[in-house]
Formats: structure tokens, C-alpha cells, sequence
């Protein structure tokens, strides 16, 4: 009310003024007194009680700034232009932020979305069983209602995608649409082994498909058999996991794609995600305790190893929950982003500061007139404020160009194997973006105007008036304070940088003892495996045909305790390959011999060394002849763990060491591995892996070829080896690409800011360097004062730098052995660079310094 | 208080509003222009008075100012804090 009356009366203020007036006129006639006090003061007291004066000199202000941005075009370019492009990579990383852990997923009602596993005491477990799922289902306590999933890397018709087999309920529970047919409906999903329809996603439609519009009522090849496509599912719709998923099937489809018997039955396989939705007004602490009830009781006449003693629960409203595991990788790399926005205030700042005190003249006399301090600061402010405008809409340009050109980047450089099954989440700025680049616009904009603008109006009427600032005033300190904050971010990033470029060298020179080139990894289903080597094994310009538990390379090493003869338990690596595996990869095998293909397809209780390995179990003795035995393990994943089918194997061979893990781990580079021999027919094995003579470019293809004669698109993967180790190096590349980008852009806007305060300083000190000169001070003097300026702040911004950078360090020590993050070298050569930088930065205005004439320096004044 | 008292009997000009007061309190209260118009402008401002140009009994223009219903409240409230300020420091004189 009160604010609309303000609004009303500032519209007719004109009208209110001359009214006002007229009636103060007519008081003062009716009391004939001669006037006491003045008119205009009773009219300001007036007009003050509408608040308009606030207004008024708002409106001043803003007209004022933008007077003066007319006047020096550049600095304001300058201003905008470096807080734009802070901003905008910030943008950027907080886009994928909002993308992954804010933006809830479009289904109905996400945040009563949750999802739980469960564990025994040993710390496995995870996955639900078909018959649980009935079981919790049913039981609608704590869940309204349940589906389950079960994901699925395969290949669609000679395309890689994501998807995942569902229960029925899984698209009328979630309220997923579809843009075109129909969603998956619990009728497809009710009889096993029936259902053979497919809704696929609107993403995968587009990229994979060519968005055909004719693809509704299209049949697909998946693992060897047909599907149907009813629907494409609504453009939002990506499925519940971080992974954009590509393609739905029903459940009911498990034993025609994956191995194992129908999901029914099988009530011991637990492979099933569950995912629930909480009834309204049930806490997330209430369901947690009645789903540990539920799995305890249902898990109570099992085995003690088998029961449930653990479980987690989350939300999947969004894709990357938020909780501490989460949040701490991303809080360093928008730390990282955020520094770079620190230097560029801190750039701006000085910017600021040194206009501010350029027009010390002009604020003394305002000063003089009576303004008051907070006048002055509002006004240095609102210019900020308006800097900040085209800032952010720059900013946000940016961001949207760098998303773009990162995805293009991502595309071209990433392994092809990887960037053929690779599906990125949608980068759609919304509301919270725009939110946080406001939000981000104004704290920049407070960080680099309110401080200057607090600094210049500290200073005195008198000497203000004189237009002396330099006695008393000293401003140079906040100066130094922000040029030592952005040397010392600079050597930060850049010693960063250093340290994973170095880290990413030593991982790539590292010699790994297998022969990759012409090597091809395929992942199938077991039960085409046996049938699929025979072939691959017969087909011309194949070398050998070799298959194992898991291919090198995709990851850690998998391990396992064994007891050498004589000696202690050790926890060996270990994988389980056929006969083949050794000639594949160009093994040697340096003493005894490797399996035989009778050993393997007999699964005899054979078992071959690696050299480092043999060392290790048997420090005194050969290792040919000796034996191991595998202690009995109850109920394991087959996919983590899996012992051999024999409890105790002769040692045959001796392999060359070989790095088949995760190359920049520590555990996976050092110790013993162990092989037990495998064969075509056994389960579980991962891959089969195939050496090709002549051009690999065509491997694909001819590998391909081969097994869709068996059926349409049986296989999920046929990957490269040398892919798949570049794809290990590739997460080094691109986080070296990122802080190398972001180190860079903090070393130019640190030289323009040291170029700039120098040069400054340089201007202030005229009078001093003239007369120094006068008194004789030789140019190399007058350079050397200017330099060592420079180059003393520069030092300690660098120490500073060094000190975080070895303070950071113990985060990044854990895990990954290949960085080293107190590397001599990477800490020596960005010292070096960001002081030559410094040194060189004041270069230029120091030669200004020794170019100052005493005379007109001294009669400036 | 004062002005919202003397509005209440009658729609009144300012130079009008402050007679009033003046003569009601036999010159005991004088209230200048100073603090009568910005304490009228926050009356409008918070709607407790309107205010309009009229013709004056002696025919020159001059604005009115007429109180509210929410003036009356607001007038009702005031009177009534003031008369127990007002008992409160009476009780305080008169304790021995």
C-alpha cells in the first residue's frame, strides 16, 4: 500500500511540488509573520518523506556512470570484458554442476524418489534378486511402489548405447512420456521371455538414429535378437542414473539378452537395482529403518556370510546425489574456477583503484560540497553495479560458446571406442544458472568495487580539496595485497598444471609389456562366446583367438589371497585366460611354458607367474613346479571375484612382468600376478580378445562381420586395445587441458595486472623519479627501483603459491600413484615462469620511468 | 496525534489544522511549518489522511486534507498508548 502510494506520487512529482509549494506559500501569508527558516528547506522535508530523494540520485548516478564510461570507452571494454570471461568460465562449470547434482530429474515427484543396497558383513552385495523384488513390491511399505532395473551396454544394430532392462510399472511409476508410440507397459513386461519391444531415447533417437521418423514400428537387433521399437521417450527423459540411458526393455526380456535363466526362477542372482517411491509423509530415517527390517528378515535363514548387516539409502531426484563423497570433487574444481575469478577482480580491483584515485580531484570537491561518504560510496558502486550488466550477459555468452566448443572438443579428442558409446547430459542453461551468474555478477562486482571505492573516500577535506592525496593517502598497500593474490593463484594453477602434465608423461612413457597394436577387445554374451571364438579363430588374417576373465586395461586389477607353497598368505592380482593370451599380447615367457590349450579347455589346476611375482612368492626358490592353494571363498560376484574351480594349482611358467591394471595406480604396478587358465566354454569370462594381421583400421568391420553371422548384433563392444589404453590416459589429458587452459588465462590477466600497477605507480611517482635523476641516479638505477618493486611482491605472491600447492597436495597423494604432487620440477618451472613474467611485465613501464625528464617532472606541479 | 485529532472534526487546510491547534491549546503548542507539512505528507503516505483542492472562506485555492477510516484507527490507537504513557508518568509525579 505504502509503496504504491510512493510509486503514484513519484509519477505526478511535478504536480506534488508546485501543490506543496502553493500551500506553504498560502500558510505563511495567513500567519503574516515575516518567514522564519526557508521554504525549500519545509519542501525537502516533504519530499524526503516520500523517499524520493532515493530515487532521484539513483537516477543521478547511473546517468553520471554512464557519462563517464562515454568518456574512457576502454576502461570500461577492459572492466566488462575480464569480469565477463571469469564469469563465463565459471558459468560453464557451474552449468555442469546444475546439470549432475541440482537439476532434478524430469519424473514425476523425484524427491520421493529413492534408491537403497544392502550388504552382509563382508561388504558385498548391492544388487536385489528378482523374488525381493516381488517381495518389497508387494509389501508397499515404505514404497508406494517399486521398479526395477538392470543396466545394459549393448549393441543396437552396430551402435553402442546405454540401456536398460525395466519392470513393467517403470514408466507409468516414474510418469515418463514418450515423444512418439507408446511407453513400455507392465503388460510387456509380464511373461518371461516375452515382450520383445523396445522404447528408446529421444537422445539416442537423434544421435544414433538420424532421428528417422520412421524408427516407431522399426524392428532392432539387440544381442542377437529382435525388438520392436513402440515409442521414443519425451526429450527430458533420460532414465534415473548418471548415465543417460539409450534404450528400455522389459525385464521380462533378461534370459533372451543376458545369460544367465529366467529372472523368476533364478531367485539366487541379484542383479536388479531397486528404485521406490516413498509414501507421502514418510521420512527418509523412518523408510531407512524399515528397509533394514525388511532385508534383515528376508535375508535371516541364509548363511551368516549371506545376510544383510548393512544399508544405504539415497535420493535419485537428481544424478549425482549430494552428499560429502559428491561434493568434494566439485568443490575443487570450482575452486580451481573460482581463483581464476579471484585474479580477475583482483585485476579489475586495481583497474578501479586506480581510476578511483585519478579522480581524487573530483571526490575532494564533491566531498567539499557536502557529500557525504555513503553518497560517494553509492555512487562508486552503482558504476560497478553497471559494469557488472554486460559483464554477466558476456559471461553468459561465453559459457554458452565454451560448452559448445568443450563438447565439440570432447567428441573429437576422446578414444573413438569410448566416444562411440559416450551420451553427455543435456547443458540447457535454466533458471538456476541464470540465477547464479546474477547472483556471481554482483558478488564480483562488490568484490572489486566496494573496496576501492571504501579505500578513496578515507581521504581528508582538506587535503582532498588541495588535490594532494599522495602524503597521507596510502592506497598502495590494498595495491600490493591484491597484485601478491593473483601471483600467487597464478603459480598455484600453473604448478598444478605442471604436476599433471608430468604425472600424464610418466604414465604415457611407461613401458606397459604388452603388445596392443592390432589387438581387439569384444565383449558378448556368454552363450554366443564359445561359437563366436571358434569363428573369429577360423577366419582368414585372424592371428589367435584368446579368452579371458577381463582384458587388460579397463581398470584395476582384481586380486586375491593365495598361500604359496612354503611361505605365507600373499594378495596376489590374478586373471584367468585361455592358452592364447600370452602369443596375443606378445608376452614372453621367460622360463617353463605357458598353458596348453588341453590345460585350458580341461581346467586343469595350472597356474603361470608373473616374474615379479614369482620373486615375491618365492624369494629362494624356483618357481616352476612350486604350488598355491586358493583358500575356498563363499558366495562372490563372479564379476569382482572369481576363484578358479580348483583349490590348488602347479605353478607351469614364468611370464614377463606386465601392466594389464589402471597404469597410474600404485597397487596395479608393483607386485605379483598370478594366471589361471580359462577357456571358451566357461562362464563369466569378460572378453575375447583377437589379433588381427595387416591394417587395423577395418578391424571393426571384419570382426563384425564375422559374428553377425551367428545373429544380428550379438555383441555389445568390439574395442581397439590401443583405445582402450588411450582412453586411460585420456582423463590426465583433459584435466591438464583444463588447468593448462585456466593457468594460462590466470598468467595473462597477472601480467596485464602487474603491466598495469606498475605503470600506475610509475606515473605517481614522476615527481620522485625526476628527482632522483636530478641528483644523479643512473637509468639502471631508476630500473632496478621499478623492477625490484615488482618483482619483490612477486616473490611472495609465488611463495604464497608454493605454500597452497604443498598444502593441497596430501589431497591429491592418495590413490593415484603417477602423481608425484611434490615434483621438484613441476614446482621449479612455473616459479621461474611467473617471475620472468613479473620481471617482464614491469619491464616496459620501468623504461617509461628512466624516459622521465627532471625538469618537467618537477614543474608538473 | 495532534493533526488526526483536529482532522477528525472536520476537513481542514494546514495553516487551518495548525490555528487549531494553537488556539485548543491556548498557544501552549505552536507548530510550524516545518514539522507540519513532512508530518502530513507521512499521514498520505500511510493513508490516514486524502487530501483535495478546495476554495477557502475567503475564496483562495488551498488543499484540504480529510481523515480516513484508517486514520480514525490509527487516531484511536495513539490516543490510547498516549493516555497510558500519560497515566504512567502521573503515577510516577505523584508517588512520593
Amino acid at each position: 500500500m505504502r509503496l504504491w502510494n510512493r510509486i503514484r506520487q513519484w509519477r505526478k512529482r511535478r504536480e506534488f511540488e508546485a501543490g506543496l509549494e502553493e500551500e506553504i506559500r498560502f500558510h505563511r501569508e495567513m500567519s503574516g509573520v515575516a518567514a522564519f527558516g526557508s521554504v525549500a528547506m519545509t519542501l525537502e522535508d516533504s519530499r524526503a518523506v516520500w523517499g524520493f530523494g532515493w530515487i532521484g540520485s539513483a537516477m543521478g548516478d547511473i546517468r553520471y556512470a554512464l557519462r563517464g564510461f562515454r568518456r574512457s570507452p576502454g576502461f570500461a571494454l577492459a572492466v566488462a570484458g575480464t569480469i565477463g570471461a571469469a564469469l563465463g568460465l565459471n558459468t560453464t562449470m557451474f552449468t555442469v554442476f546444475n546439470a549432475y547434482v541440482l537439476r532434478p530429474f524430469a519424473v514425476r515427484h523425484p524427491w520421493s524418489l529413492y534408491t537403497f543396497t544392502c550388504w552382509n558383513k563382508n561388504g558385498q552385495g548391492g544388487r536385489f534378486s528378482w523374488s525381493q523384488f516381488q517381495d518389497l513390491a508387494a509389501r508397499k511399505d515404505p514404497f508406494s511402489e517399486v521398479e526395477a532395473e538392470e543396466p545394459l551396454l549393448g549393441d543396437v544394430e552396430g551402435r553402442t548405447v546405454f540401456g536398460e532392462l525395466v519392470s513393467g510399472n517403470y514408466f507409468s511409476m516414474l510418469g515418463a512420456g514418450v515423444s512418439a508410440g507408446r511407453p513400455l507397459l507392465p503388460s510387456d513386461a509380464a511373461t518371461p521371455g516375452a515382450g520383445a519391444v523396445m522404447v528408446i531415447s529421444h537422445d539416442a533417437w537423434v544421435s544414433r538414429f538420424g532421428a528417422d521418423p520412421g524408427l516407431v514400428g522399426k524392428t532392432l537387433h539387440l544381442r542377437g535378437r529382435a525388438f520392436e521399437v513402440v515409442g521414443i521417450a519425451s526429450p527430458t527423459f533420460r532414465g534415473l542414473w548418471s548415465f543417460p540411458s539409450g534404450f528400455w526393455i522389459p525385464l521380462s526380456m533378461e534370459s533372451a539378452v543376458q545369460s544367465s535363466r529366467d529372472m523368476p526362477q533364478s531367485s539366487q542372482s541379484a542383479r536388479l537395482s531397486l528404485v521406490g517411491r516413498l509414501w507421502n509423509g514418510v521420512s527418509a530415517d523412518a523408510a531407512k529403518a524399515s528397509l533394514l527390517a525388511w532385508a534383515i528378515g528376508y535375508t535371516a535363514n541364509r548363511p551368516p556370510e549371506q545376510r544383510t548387516a548393512g544399508l544405504e539409502f539415497r535420493s535419485v531426484a537428481t544424478e549425482v546425489p549430494i552428499n560429502r563423497d559428491t561434493i568434494g570433487p566439485f568443490l575443487a574444481v570450482f575452486a580451481l574456477f573460482g581463483l581464476v575469478l579471484l585474479v580477475a577482480c583482483a585485476n579489475v580491483s586495481n583497474m578501479m583503484l586506480a581510476r578511483a584515485i585519478a579522480r581524487q580531484r573530483e571526490i575532494g570537491i564533491r566531498v567539499s560540497l557536502g557529500a557525504g561518504r555513503s553518497r560517494l560510496i553509492r555512487q562508486l558502486l552503482t558504476e560497478s553495479l553497471l559494469l557488472a550488466i554486460p559483464a554477466a550477459v558476456l559471461g553468459f555468452a561465453l559459457s554458452q560458446l565454451t560448452i559448445e566448443a568443450a563438447r565439440f572438443i570432447l567428441f573429437a579428442t576422446v578414444p573413438p571406442a569410448f566416444g562411440r558409446m559416450l551420451a553427455v547430459s543435456d547443458l540447457a542453461p535454466d533458471w538456476r544458472v541464470f540465477g547464479f551468474i546474477l547472483l556471481a555478477s554482483v558478488a564480483a562486482t562488490l568484490a572489486f568495487g566496494l573496496v576501492p571505492a571504501i579505500q578513496t573516500t578515507r581521504s581528508r577535506l582538506v587535503e582532498a580539496n588541495r588535490g594532494d592525496f599522495s602524503s597521507d593517502y596510502r592506497p598502495a598497500r590494498l595495491r600490493s595485497v591484491l597484485l601478491v593474490t593473483q601471483v600467487a593463484v597464478c603459480s598455484l594453477l600453473l604448478i598444478i598444471t605442471a604436476v599433471v602434465l608430468r604425472s600424464q608423461n610418466r604414465v604415457n612413457t611407461r613401458d606397459i609389456g604388452l603388445d596392443l597394436t592390432g589387438v581387439w577387445d569384444v565383449k558378448m554374451p556368454e552363450k554366443h562366446q564359445a561359437e563366436a571364438a571358434d569363428r573369429l579363430a577360423a577366419t582368414p588374417g585372424v592371428e589367435v583367438v584368446s579368452e579371458a576373465w577381463h582384458a587388460p586395461l579397463y581398470g584395476s586389477d582384481r586380486s586375491l589371497s593365495i598361500v604359496p607353497s612354503g611361505g605365507q598368505t600373499a594378495h596376489v592380482r590374478y586373471n584367468l585366460v585361455s592358452a592364447g593370451y600370452f602369443p596375443l599380447f606378445r608376452i614372453p615367457i621367460t622360463r617353463g611354458r605357458g598353458f596348453t590349450d588341453a590345460e585350458a579347455e580341461a581346467n586343469l589346476p595350472v597356474a603361470i607367474v608373473s616374474e615379479s611375482g614369482a620373486r615375491h612368492l618365492w624369494p629362494n626358490a624356483d618357481a616352476i613346479g612350486q604350488t598355491v592353494t586358493i583358500p575356498p571363498v563363499v558366495h562372490r560376484d563372479p564379476y569382482t571375484d572369481r576363484a578358479p574351480d580348483f583349490h590348488e594349482a602347479r605353478v607351469v611358467g614364468v611370464a614377463r612382468d606386465a601392466l594389464t591394471g589402471y597404469l597410474a595406480n600404485q597397487a596395479d604396478r608393483q607386485g605379483a600376478m598370478i594366471y589361471f587358465p580359462t577357456n571358451q566354454r566357461a562362464a563369466y569370462n569378460d572378453s575375447i580378445l583377437v589379433r588381427l594381421r595387416g591394417a587395423p583400421g577395418d578391424g571393426r568391420q571384419r570382426i563384425a562381420a564375422v559374428l553377425d553371422g551367428i545373429a544380428p548384433s550379438i555383441y555389445d563392444m568390439i574395442n581397439p586395445m590401443d583405445d582402450v589404453l588411450a582412453g586411460q590416459i585420456y582423463p590426465f589429458q583433459v584435466v591438464f587441458a583444463v588447468t593448462a587452459f585456466l593457468g594460462g588465462l590466470a598468467l595473462l590477466m597477472t601480467i596485464s595486472g602487474i603491466y598495469g600497477v606498475m605503470s600506475y605507480l610509475v606515473n605517481q611517482r614522476t615527481k620522485e623519479i625526476g628527482i632522483r635523476v636530478a641528483l644523479g641516479a643512473a637509468a639502471r638505477d631508476v630500473v632496478k627501483m621499478v623492477v625490484s618493486q615488482s618483482a619483490r611482491l612477486s616473490m611472495i605472491g609465488v611463495g604464497l603459491g608454493v605454500a597452497l600447492a604443498a598444502g593441497l597436495a596430501p589431497l591429491f597423494a592418495h590413490e593415484i600413484e603417477a602423481v608425484h604432487p611434490y615434483d621438484g620440477i613441476a614446482y621449479a618451472v612455473p616459479i621461474l615462469v611467473v617471475l620472468l613474467a613479473a620481471v617482464a611485465a614491469s619491464l616496459a613501464p620501468s623504461r617509461r620511468a628512466v624516459r622521465v625528464d627532471p625538469i618537467t617532472a618537477l614543474r608538473c606541479d | 496525534m495532534l493533526i488526526l485529532k483536529t482532522l477528525s472534526r472536520g476537513p481542514n487546510h494546514g495553516w487551518g489544522i495548525a490555528q487549531h491547534i494553537q488556539q485548543v491549546s491556548r498557544d501552549a503548542l505552536k507548530i510550524g511549518e516545518g514539522s507540519l507539512y513532512p508530518a502530513l505528507q507521512r499521514l498520505l503516505l500511510n493513508d490516514f489522511v486524502t487530501a483535495e483542492w478546495d476554495l477557502t472562506e475567503n475564496n483562495r485555492r488551498a488543499r484540504y486534507y480529510r481523515i480516513t477510516a484508517a486514520g480514525r484507527k490509527q487516531l484511536e490507537a495513539e490516543k490510547r498508548s498516549f493516555d497510558f504513557l500519560l497515566a504512567g508518568i502521573a503515577r510516577v509525579m505523584e508517588t512520593p
